[in-house]
């Protein structure tokens, strides 16, 4: 079965979701807690997303 | 004032964040649902990682290394959320605390001196609905039986597209002069809808002039009482062919708030939402299960007059004016307002606000004044 175009679905959902987060935290404006912490974890998912969605790429272009 | 997020109250007081905090939740709760829909499907995907890989620090892509790594993403996503939701629980918890504290006893000892001051009684001061008290007490003396004259204002009957947003919506608010503005819209298939937009108060005497958009009867509205002006909005609804049970969305400023959520209140029509801005509606609590909206300005005094926020089914959304500290007037204008909700709506956390629903087809506006009579 090809999975390739299911698993490039998935990547492209997955990096949608990294770019909303990477507008989510704003730089001056913010009045939630620990401003510096979150826009930490906040990159660092978005860091994680863009690596699971090109290994999901790969994984596409490698599909028998 | 653009640089000054907004606040966002939750009904119920249950939620309090700023409108940044608000959409980043509901960014990690679709990134959850997302996530987690991909981590079950990959499940059932063939891998694809060969025994022997020629070059090691290649990247994994086994389907197995993909879910565990969304797993991972998961785990931080989960903790980043609850950390945020969390603290705006406990601020919400604040605001109750120092409603409780502070601001219930003080409504409390205004309503006894004006118990003591109009010889009405004192439980109900001492009750859960303070100013609503001291303003049926100042309301005894008020006419309960009124009689109005409602009159169309004859003007162009410019065809238009229905509000979109919310500003449009303010926008439609009509001057003082003709507080009422009604738009009716008839879909393809003949659904009527409704939409009823109607100014603050133009007049503050107490009942001795004609118009009823006045003292009297904000503070009638407050008490809960009959008001001149909540009867003529009703009138002229009734004028433009809007009958009890047609879907209605109300839209008002000020004093023509209160009276959108006492007749959105009234069960007498379909309400389909309503939006409130700048008004006093402390006292009345929103119960029906339709969007409703309350937009203020944190420096505008006349929210305030109507006593700390019921539990009620209206979300609240606040923010400066922007207006010079101390101009009361200023903080409170429409078009402060109007510029204000042309913020909110490009804000992040617009798409998880109440959602007006936007009535099919196109509607010429009408225009209603209302006067005293006899």
């Amino acid at each position: 079965m090809n999975d390739a175009p299911t698993l490039s679905l998935y990547a492209s959902q997955v990096r949608a979701l990294a770019s909303e987060l990477a507008t989510s935290i704003p730089e001056g404006t913010w009045r939630g807690p620990a401003h510096l912490e979150c826009a930490l974890r906040v990159t660092e998912i978005q860091h994680d997303l863009g690596a699971v969605a090109r290994s999901l790429e790969i994984m596409a272009g490698e599909s028998p | 004032m653009g640089d000054e997020p907004f606040w966002i109250r939750e009904p119920g007081l249950i939620w309090v964040s700023d409108e940044y905090v608000y959409s980043l939740v509901s960014v990690l709760e679709r990134s959850l649902s997302t996530l987690s829909s991909i981590w079950w499907a990959l499940g059932s995907v063939t891998s694809t990682r060969t025994v022997f890989d020629p070059i090691p620090s290649r990247v994994p892509r086994d389907s197995e290394d993909q879910r565990r790594a969304l797993g991972r993403i998961m785990d931080d996503v989960s903790w980043l959320r609850g950390a945020l939701v969390s603290y705006a629980q406990e601020t919400a918890a604040q605001e109750r605390a120092r409603a409780t504290r502070w601001e219930e006893p003080a409504e409390r000892i205004l309503a006894l001196w004006v118990a003591a001051v109009t010889g009405s009684n004192r439980e109900g001061a001492l009750g859960d609905n303070p100013l609503g008290h001291a303003a049926g007490s100042v309301a005894q003396g008020f006419p309960r039986d009124h009689r109005v004259s409602v009159r169309e204002v004859p003007m162009a009957r410019e065809i238009q597209a229905p509000p979109g947003t919310i500003s449009e919506r303010i926008a439609r608010i009509p001057d003082p002069d003709t507080p009422i503005r009604i738009e009716r819209y008839v879909s393809d298939q003949g659904d009527v809808r409704a939409e009823v937009y109607i100014a603050g108060t133009h007049e503050w005497s107490m009942g001795s002039s004609l118009d009823p958009f006045d003292m009297e009867s904000n503070v009638a509205l407050v008490a809960g009482v009959p008001a001149a002006s909540l009867l003529g909005v009703h009138r002229a609804m009734t004028r433009a062919g809007i009958k009890p049970g047609d879907a209605v969305t109300f839209t008002g400023h000020s004093q023509g708030g209160i009276i959108a959520a006492r007749l959105a209140e009234s069960g007498r029509y379909r309400t389909t939402g309503l939006l409130t801005v700048g008004s006093p509606l402390g006292t009345l609590a929103i119960t029906g299960s339709y969007p409703a909206l309350a937009l203020r300005h944190t420096d505008d005094l006349v929210p305030r007059l109507g006593g700390s926020d019921r539990t009620s089914g209206v979300m609240v959304v606040e923010r400066p004016s922007g207006a010079a500290p101390g101009d009361i007037v200023g903080a409170h204008e429409r078009t402060g307002y109007h510029e204000t909700a042309q913020d909110l709506d490009s804000s992040p956390a617009r798409p998880r606000l109440p959602e007006l629903p936007v009535p099919e087809g196109r509607s010429a506006p009408r225009l209603y004044v209302v006067r005293r009579v006899g």
